[in-house]
C-alpha cells in the first residue's frame, strides 16, 4: 500500500514537473520575447516601455545577440532574392549579431502574422510595413522605436534619403520619424507593345483615350486588362490612380479630414467609372476569383494588353523575353489639370519594435537597418535589381535598363506623388474598409451605395 | 474526516492537478480574458491600455448587419448539416454495417476525405470551382450548360453553399462512423424479432435503426450545431470570408475584426456571444433529447 502511494506521488510529481517545464519554454535565444508571460497591465506597460529587464545578465552579452526580421521578400524576384542575400551577407560578417529572417509573401497573411505578434507581445525585432495609417496604432501604443535620435546622430544617413520618402513615417500628433524607408515606387500603366502595334493603337494619355483603346481592344477580342481583385489592393491601386489623376493628390488629405466624402459626387463619379469599366469587360473576367499573380501571368502571356503596376514589376520581368514587349506610360489623367500627379513614394519601410526588446537588441536592429540602407548596399541593390530607390545614387556606368529609365522619366514629370490614399487617413481601418468595399463594385453594388458604405464605416472627422 | 481519507484526497488532488492546470490555463484563462476584453476597447498592441467601454462592443456587434449575415451563413451550415450531411452519413452507415460485400473498401473510401488536411481539401475545391479553368465550369460548358457557369466562390450566398457542400463532402465519412457505431450496438435479436413480426426492409430502418440510434443523432445534433457556429477553417481556406464579407461566419468575422481591423474588444464580444449561443444550444438540445427519452 505504502509502495503504491510512493509511486503515485512520484508520478504526480513527474507530471507536475513536466507541466512546469512546458510552461517555462519560449524565452530562449536572445531573450527578446522574455517578458511576454506577464499578464497584469503593469507588466505589460513595463514591456511596452522598451525595457531593460531582458538586457541584464547573460542575455546582455552582445556577442550572443540574435535579432529577427519579418518581411514579404520570399519570392524569386531579383530584389527579394537580393534582400535574402543581404541577410546572409550580414550574418557572414560575424559581428556578434545574427539576423533571423522570416518571409511571408502574400499581403493578407503577412499582416495577420505581424498583427498577431503585436497582440501577443512576441514581435520580431524588425518588421516591414508601409507607414501612414497602417502603422499609427503601433506609434500610438508606443510599440515602435522613434528613429529621429538615430537620424540626428548620423545626419549623412538621414540626408542620403530623398526628403519625400519620410512622408508616411511622420505624424503631426506624434513628433518623430517612426521608421526607415527601404524602397520607393511609382505606379504606371504597362502595355504590350506588340498588341498595341497589331491593333494600330497608341498608349492612352487621357481617360477618353483609355476608353477608346479599351473599346477597340475589346472589339478585336483582346482583354484590355485582367484585374485580380481577389487581392483587394488591386482595385485600391486603381482607385488611387483615378483619384490622383482626376482630383489631385490633395484629395487624399481631403478624404482623410472628411472635407471630401467617399459618398461625394466626385468620388461617386469615380466609382461609377470603375463600374462602367467592369460592366464593359474592360477590367477582365472573374475579377474576384483572380489574384494578382494570375493577373500578371495573363498580361505576360499576351492575353491582356495593359497592366497597372508598381515599378517593382520591372525587376520581375527583367531578363525575360517579355521585357522587350513591354512599354510604360503614366496612368491616363481624368482631368488634365492633374496630369503631373501620380501614385508613388516610399513603399517598403522598416520599423523596429520595442515590445519586450532589450537596449542591445534595439541597437543591433538599428545597426542592421543602417547597414541595409547604406549607399554601398543600395549600389549593390542597383546591380542586382531594377528599381526606384529612396536614396540618391551616383550615376551607373552599367548598361541602362530602358523600361526603368522610362519610369524614371515619368517620375521626373510629376510635381506631386502620393502613396495609398488611406495612408494619410487617421482611421487605421480605412485601407481595409475601402478595399473591401471596392470588391462590391464587381458584385453589383452601385457607386452611391459603395461611397455611402465606406463613409459610414469610417470614423467621423475630429 | 479520518487521516487516511485526507491523504487519499490529497493523492487524488495531486493526480488531478496537472489536468486541472491545463484546463485552467488553456480553457478557463482564455475564456476569462475574452470576457474581460469584450468590455474593453483595445487596438491589439501588447501593453497598450485597454479602455473600459461597458456593453458598447456588444451593442455594436448585435447592431451590425455583418454579424447577422455571418449568423445567417452559420445557419446555412446547420441546414446543410441536418438536411444533407445527416441523411447521407446515416445512409452510408447503414451501407457499411450491412451484409453487403466490400464494406471495408467502402468504409475506407468514405472516410478518406476526413483524412486529408482541411487546407488540401479547400485548395482542391477552390481549383475545381475556379471560374476560368475549374472542372465544374468546364463540364457545364462542355454539356451546353455554360449559362450556369459562374464565379462560384465570388457570388454572394452561392459561395457559402459551395463551402457548405464541400463541408458535407468532407465530414460525411466521419459522421458515418458515428452512426455506424450506434448501429452495430443494436442487438441483432431485435432485428430477428422484428423480422418474425413481419417487419422487413425499410420498416426495420424506420422502426428499429432510427429510434435506437437516438444517442448517435443526439451527438450529431450537438456537434453539428456547435461546429457550425464556430466553423472557420474551411471557409477561411476557401474564401477568407469574402468577397466583401459575403461569406463571413461568426468565427471568421471574429478573426477579421481582431486581425484585420484590430478591433480586439469587438472581436472578443463576438467570441462571448458565440460561447453563450453555443452553450445554450447544447443545453437545449440535450434537454430536448432527454425529454423524448423520458
Amino acid at each position: 500500500m505504502k509502495q503504491k502511494k510512493v509511486i503515485a506521488l512520484a508520478l504526480a510529481g513527474c507530471m507536475a514537473v513536466s507541466l512546469a517545464a512546458c510552461g517555462s519554454g519560449g524565452t530562449g535565444g536572445s531573450g527578446g520575447s522574455g517578458s511576454a508571460g506577464g499578464t497584469d497591465e503593469t507588466s505589460q506597460a513595463a514591456a511596452a516601455s522598451g525595457a531593460d529587464e531582458t538586457a541584464s545578465g547573460e542575455e546582455g552579452n552582445k556577442e550572443d545577440i540574435t535579432i529577427s526580421i519579418i518581411s514579404r521578400y520570399g519570392s524569386d524576384a531579383p530584389d527579394e532574392a537580393f534582400f535574402r542575400q543581404q541577410v546572409d551577407q550580414y550574418n557572414a560578417m560575424d559581428n556578434g549579431v545574427t539576423v533571423e529572417s522570416d518571409t511571408i509573401t502574400t499581403e493578407t497573411e503577412y499582416y495577420e502574422k505581424v498583427r498577431t505578434s503585436f497582440a501577443s507581445g512576441d514581435t520580431p525585432n524588425i518588421f516591414l510595413e508601409y507607414g501612414g495609417s497602417r502603422t499609427i496604432d503601433y506609434v500610438e501604443s508606443d510599440a515602435i522605436i522613434d528613429m529621429q535620435p538615430y537620424f540626428d546622430e548620423d545626419p549623412d544617413w538621414y540626408n542620403s534619403f530623398f526628403p519625400s520618402m519620410f512622408g508616411d513615417l511622420t505624424y503631426d500628433e506624434y513628433p518623430g520619424i517612426w521608421g526607415v524607408p527601404y524602397k520607393a515606387y511609382t505606379v504606371s500603366l504597362y502595355y504590350n507593345k506588340e498588341i498595341f502595334e497589331k491593333n494600330n493603337l497608341t498608349p492612352p494619355e487621357s481617360w477618353d483615350d483609355l476608353m477608346n483603346v479599351c473599346q477597340k481592344l475589346t472589339d478585336a477580342g483582346v482583354k484590355p486588362f485582367q484585374f485580380g481583385d481577389s487581392d483587394p489592393w488591386r482595385f485600391g491601386h486603381l482607385l488611387n490612380n483615378m483619384v490622383y489623376r482626376g482630383l489631385g493628390t490633395d484629395a487624399a488629405y481631403k478624404l482623410a479630414d472628411r472635407s471630401l466624402g467617399y459618398d461625394s459626387p466626385e468620388m461617386v463619379d469615380i466609382f461609377q467609372k470603375m463600374i462602367d469599366m467592369i460592366d464593359k469587360g474592360y477590367l477582365g473576367t472573374d475579377l474576384l476569383s483572380t489574384d494578382y499573380n494570375t493577373e500578371k501571368s495573363v498580361f505576360a502571356s499576351g492575353d491582356s494588353a495593359m497592366f497597372l503596376g508598381g515599378s517593382w514589376y520591372i525587376a520581375e520581368i527583367e531578363g525575360t523575353e517579355f521585357y522587350d514587349k513591354v512599354g510604360v506610360v503614366s496612368f491616363p489623367y481624368l482631368d488634365e489639370k492633374y496630369k503631373d500627379q501620380a501614385q508613388g513614394g516610399a513603399s517598403d519601410m522598416w520599423f523596429i519594435s520595442k515590445l519586450g526588446k532589450s537596449e542591445e537588441e534595439i541597437q543591433a536592429s538599428v545597426d542592421f537597418i543602417k547597414w541595409l540602407t547604406s549607399q554601398e548596399q543600395y549600389l549593390a541593390y542597383r546591380d542586382a535589381a531594377a528599381a526606384i530607390y529612396p536614396v540618391g545614387l551616383e550615376a551607373s556606368e552599367e548598361a541602362s535598363n530602358p523600361l526603368l529609365d522610362e519610369v524614371n522619366g515619368l517620375v521626373d514629370t510629376y510635381s506631386s506623388m502620393m502613396t495609398d490614399i488611406q495612408n494619410v487617413d487617421p482611421d487605421s481601418q480605412s485601407m481595409d474598409v475601402v478595399r473591401n468595399a471596392l470588391q462590391g463594385l464587381a458584385m453589383g453594388t452601385s457607386a452611391e451605395d459603395t461611397g455611402k458604405s465606406i463613409q459610414e464605416q469610417l470614423s467621423p472627422a475630429e | 474526516m479520518s487521516k487516511a481519507k485526507i491523504k487519499n484526497h490529497a493523492v487524488i488532488m495531486l493526480f488531478l492537478l496537472p489536468a486541472l492546470s491545463i484546463f485552467a490555463y488553456f480553457i478557463l484563462y482564455p475564456v476569462g480574458r475574452t470576457v474581460f476584453l469584450s468590455f474593453r476597447e483595445w487596438k491589439g498592441v501588447y501593453g497598450a491600455p485597454m479602455k473600459f467601454v461597458g456593453l458598447n462592443n456588444f451593442r455594436q456587434v448585435l447592431g451590425s448587419d455583418g454579424f447577422w449575415l455571418s449568423m445567417r451563413n452559420s445557419l446555412f451550415f446547420m441546414i446543410g448539416g441536418f438536411v444533407i450531411l445527416m441523411p447521407i452519413s446515416f445512409a452510408l452507415a447503414l451501407l457499411v454495417t450491412s451484409k453487403l460485400k466490400g464494406t471495408t473498401v467502402m468504409k475506407t473510401c468514405y472516410f478518406m476525405p476526413i483524412m486529408l488536411s482541411t487546407t488540401a481539401v479547400a485548395l482542391m475545391w477552390v481549383y475545381m470551382l475556379n471560374p476560368s479553368y475549374g472542372v465544374i465550369n468546364q463540364v457545364l460548358r462542355a454539356v451546353g450548360l455554360g449559362g450556369l457557369a459562374k464565379e462560384w466562390l465570388a457570388t454572394p450566398t452561392v459561395n457559402v453553399w459551395c463551402v457548405v457542400l464541400v463541408n458535407e463532402w468532407m465530414y460525411a465519412g466521419y459522421n458515418m462512423l458515428l452512426f455506424a457505431a450506434g448501429l452495430v450496438a443494436i442487438p441483432s435479436e431485435l432485428y430477428e424479432a422484428a423480422e418474425i413480426d413481419g417487419c422487413s426492409g425499410w420498416k426495420k430502418v424506420w422502426y428499429l435503426s432510427i429510434p435506437l440510434s437516438k444517442e448517435s443523432f443526439k451527438i450529431f445534433a450537438i456537434t453539428c450545431v456547435t461546429g457550425c457556429l464556430k466553423v472557420f477553417d474551411l471557409i477561411w481556406a476557401m474564401t477568407k470570408g469574402g468577397p466583401m464579407h459575403s461569406s463571413e461566419t461568426p468565427a471568421t468575422l471574429l478573426y477579421n475584426e481582431a486581425f484585420g481591423y484590430k478591433f480586439f474588444g469587438r472581436s472578443s464580444a463576438i467570441g462571448v456571444i458565440l460561447l453563450i449561443i453555443g452553450v445554450s444550444c447544447s443545453l437545449v438540445l440535450n434537454k430536448a433529447f432527454q425529454g423524448k427519452e423520458e
